[in-house]
């Protein structure tokens, strides 16, 4: 190839590539200002039907296509030499000289005669070309519309995100996500009651979360999608706290499964065990604090036969519900104690036993607690769902009772006449609980308030912080003391659950957690 | 084989071509594009239809042509009553200063190389025949001999656009033959005052001779070397097939007033001439601006107008415009933009 071919190619294989980019950047301008008009349609229908709509993920999924198409759109419409010296021949005014020197270069890369002299001027001619006055790199104008369209969905996604047009299905679904916001804050502040006042720390945890969820729900912007993420957050955290529970549960108290039984049960069989493990929990516990406040009350003589007897007992009951091996060795050892005449250490073995067996009954009443606030999360979660992406068909605007409640059965003074309501739709189905009487609407009662079962551990400190040494005394039961110094032996399973719950939360590597839990369990004897 | 041009023989071309254009300046007041597309005739090998009504200068443009460049003239004048042989020439019984009687070819005045056929429509159309082969060829039968013309043969032909009783249109095949067929527009006032002033002063403009007829030869080799594009050259394919109403790349004004469009001698003009134009410009390429700025002459006058044309006097020329602006100035190229 002569010298004046290679200055010809190089020219225009930079206005080829000027072309190109130029050409992929129309077109992806095109396509992008037609893609970020139909967000925007989108965005707007969104006001009007509740239709899914991640503007986040849209926006970065298209803005990856369009990067991508525009990488080989500039390859492919990436015009031949021959196009391009067309193209420089009509832009620059060179009345085909760079396309006919192309075309005889490429029949012979030596011409001869007047083919020679027409390569040499057009090589003189193309001396005067600048790429960037023949293959301009102008800004498109349909880009000004793509950004415009941009602009105009930021604008939405900041001021007009989570509105809807009134009597329309959006504002529908947004008054059910409004009234699965309360049922939420209701079973947050349930939450917290119960976490309060039977002491489960997860419980209280979770509870300003719930809350939470259930005020951000109530809020004025937020769309079914956004509820729906926010529910499904909100659930896998209790799903999680939950399961810790349960797993620490089944490694301190297991359950003995019936022959044949599935090996993981539905939650239904779960509820029902937890249930039942609550009660015999808490039966275990009254029948320890009754035989303790015996050998504690000093009033009565007591018999040691029938303490035994009735301590062995106690001790069958425990084998059967698989309680700790050290509450049912305390359990035995305040039996030897009773029998050998010592009443004192053999309550304080039963104290111990106690306390492991109240510890035990806050985590599954901490579990349980989770669970409901979790199964009220997933029901909000449903009720929403349920009105599907266009907005269901016969949704309560505001205030009405959830549709998936058993139907009404108002008998007060001023029954509901009628089946039809302001809109004309039957009322929505559900129990009277929580209506106000003869509308048959209004918020529902909350549940109610569980009773305080356990026995309340006071702590008294004295002294003056700072000034001199402070002493501890628990008092384990009204008007009667403890050690404050337990000896060395396994933790409770309470002081278990919040080590391993604090532990989980540290930021420190498995194997240092597992020396440590190694130390402990060294230092209390575990086989 | 023919060798190989250089830029020496470029640049005689252009300074022959300028000489011939400059001497016709000297004596035709005005007419330049005329005079541009007259010398571009001759250099791509053609011959010339002038239409114009009389007076113009159109026998002195002829006799200046010759003149400059030093090649033989005749001109027929057309009449009703002349025949083929009065042009062509004819065999006449000679006797010899023996007595002895024999057939002696008397040539007729196409027997030049630069013939003005003036007022051709005024003859018959067997006559008007008899310069088919002279035209083609550059030859003439007669007597089962073909007897070549002297090179280079330009014919020069003219008709008047005004007086058509006792005329014969030239038939198509005639008209084929004409590499252009151009307009002698009556001159401005300008020219006119320049044309009082030149001819009517003591003395006449004289020519001088610029060129002879093997430079004009020459001219006319160097001008077939002239590359052509492919892309240009279907530019000129496209625009012929514009013309036909047949094609599917018809304009649409062809479609409704053309008959018959224009034949492949009309893409051979429109390419030997471009050649010539190119170089006269300075280049030496033929770009799709020459084909364009020679679709006119080369094209007007072999577009057989339909009935309907007829009927509402479309003017050719109009025809040829539209196909231009239908066919677009450059073809686009992919990704351009």
């Amino acid at each position: 190839m002569t010298h004046e071919a290679i200055e010809l190619h190089a020219l225009l294989h930079r206005i080829a590539v000027r072309t190109g980019i130029a050409a992929a950047w129309g077109i992806v301008a095109r396509a992008g200002a037609a893609a970020g008009g139909g967000l925007l349609l989108w965005a707007l229908a969104t006001m009007i039907v509740p239709v899914p709509f991640p503007l986040g993920r849209s926006a970065v999924a298209l803005g990856a296509i369009l990067a991508a198409t525009w990488s080989v759109l500039v390859w492919r419409c990436r015009p031949s030499a021959s196009v391009a010296a067309q193209i420089a021949d009509r832009r620059a005014g060179l009345c085909d000289r760079l396309s006919t020197a192309v075309e005889l270069l490429a029949r012979s890369p030596q011409p001869a005669g007047l083919a020679r002299l027409q390569v040499a001027d057009a090589v003189i001619a193309a001396q005067g070309v600048e790429p960037r006055a023949v293959a301009p790199l102008r800004v498109p104008r349909e880009t000004w519309l793509a950004g415009a369209a941009c602009l105009l969905l930021l604008l939405w996604a900041h001021f007009l995100v989570g509105w809807s047009l009134p009597a329309t299905p959006a504002a529908k679904a947004l008054a059910v996500v409004h009234r699965e916001g309360q049922s939420v804050i209701a079973a947050g502040r349930r939450l917290e009651a119960v976490g309060r006042s039977q002491a489960l720390p997860e419980a209280q945890r979770l509870a300003p979360q719930v809350q939470a969820l259930g005020r951000r729900l109530e809020g004025p912007r937020v769309d079914r999608e956004q509820a729906l993420g926010l529910l499904r957050d909100v659930g896998r955290q209790l799903g999680a706290a939950q399961d810790l529970l349960q797993r620490q549960l089944d490694a301190s108290l297991p359950q003995t499964n019936a022959p044949g039984a599935s090996s993981r049960p539905t939650s239904a069989a779960q509820a029902g065990a937890d249930g039942q493990r609550l009660q015999r929990l808490d039966a275990a516990v009254r029948q320890v604090r009754a035989l303790t406040g015996q050998l504690e009350r000093g009033g009565a003589p007591v018999d040691p036969q029938s303490l035994s007897t009735q301590l062995r007992a106690l001790a069958e009951s425990l084998d059967q519900m698989n309680a700790p091996v050290s509450t049912r060795e305390r359990i035995n050892q305040a039996r030897q104690e009773a029998a050998q005449g010592h009443l004192s250490a053999a309550s304080g073995s039963l104290n111990e036993a106690m306390q492991d067996l109240q510890g035990l009954e806050r985590m599954v009443g901490d579990e349980q607690a989770l669970g409901d606030a979790r199964q009220n999360v997933q029901q909000s979660a449903a009720r929403i769902a349920e009105q599907g992406p266009l907005g269901g068909a016969n949704v309560p605007v505001s205030g009405e009772p959830s549709p998936s409640a058993p139907p009404p059965q108002a008998s007060g003074p001023n029954p509901p006449s009628g089946t039809t309501d302001e809109t004309g739709a039957p009322p929505p189905p559900g129990p009277n609980q929580g209506s106000l009487p003869g509308q048959g609407t209004g918020p529902q009662l909350g549940a109610a308030t569980p009773r305080l079962q356990g026995t309340r551990v006071q702590v008294h400190v004295q002294g003056v912080p700072g000034e001199g040494p402070s002493s501890m005394r628990e008092i384990v039961a009204p008007g009667q003391g403890g050690t404050s110094r337990l000896p060395a032996g396994r933790p409770p399973a309470a002081v278990a659950h919040e080590l391993d719950r604090a532990m989980s939360e540290a930021p420190l590597p498995p194997t240092f957690l597992q020396l440590v839990r190694q130390y402990f369990e060294t230092q209390g004897g575990t086989p | 084989m023919t060798e190989p041009a250089g830029s020496r023989d470029v640049d005689e071309f252009r300074r022959s071509f300028a000489a011939v254009r400059q001497e016709l300046g000297r004596v035709i007041v005005g007419h330049e594009s005329l005079l541009d597309l007259v010398v571009t005739a001759l250099v791509a090998g053609g011959h010339v239809l002038l239409e114009g009504v009389p007076g113009l200068g159109k026998t002195l443009l002829v006799r200046t042509l010759a003149q400059a460049l030093d090649l033989r003239f005749s001109r027929i004048q057309f009449t009703p009553d002349l025949m083929p042989a009065d042009i062509l020439g004819t065999n006449l019984i000679v006797q010899d200063d023996a007595g002895r009687r024999r057939f002696e070819f008397q040539p007729g005045p196409v027997f030049a190389q630069i013939v003005l056929a003036d007022e051709i429509n005024r003859a018959t159309p067997k006559t008007q025949s008899a310069l088919l082969e002279a035209m083609q060829e550059h030859a003439v039968s007669t007597a089962g001999v073909s007897r070549p013309l002297d090179e280079p043969f330009f014919v020069l032909a003219t008709q008047n656009p005004i007086e058509m009783e006792g005329t014969y249109p030239l038939p198509e095949a005639q008209l084929d033959r004409f590499l252009f067929k151009l307009r002698v527009v009556f001159p401005g006032l300008d020219d006119l005052r320049a044309i009082a002033e030149r001819t009517t002063g003591p003395e006449d403009p004289t020519v001088s001779q610029v060129a002879d007829a093997a430079a004009v030869l020459r001219m006319q080799v160097i001008a077939r070397q002239v590359p052509v594009a492919s892309h240009v050259r279907d530019y000129a394919v496209r625009l012929v097939l514009a013309t036909h109403a047949a094609s599917p790349q018809a304009s649409a004004a062809a479609k409704r007033f053309i008959r018959y469009g224009a034949s492949p001698r009309g893409l051979q003009a429109l390419i030997r001439a471009g050649k010539v134009r190119a170089l006269v410009q300075g280049r030496l390429n033929v770009s799709v601006e020459d084909i364009q700025a020679l679709a006119l002459p080369a094209l007007r006058h072999r577009l057989i107008l339909s009935f309907e044309g007829e009927a509402e006097g479309v003017d050719p020329d109009d025809l040829v415009r539209q196909a231009i602006e239908e066919l677009g100035a450059v073809p686009t190229p992919a990704g351009g933009a």
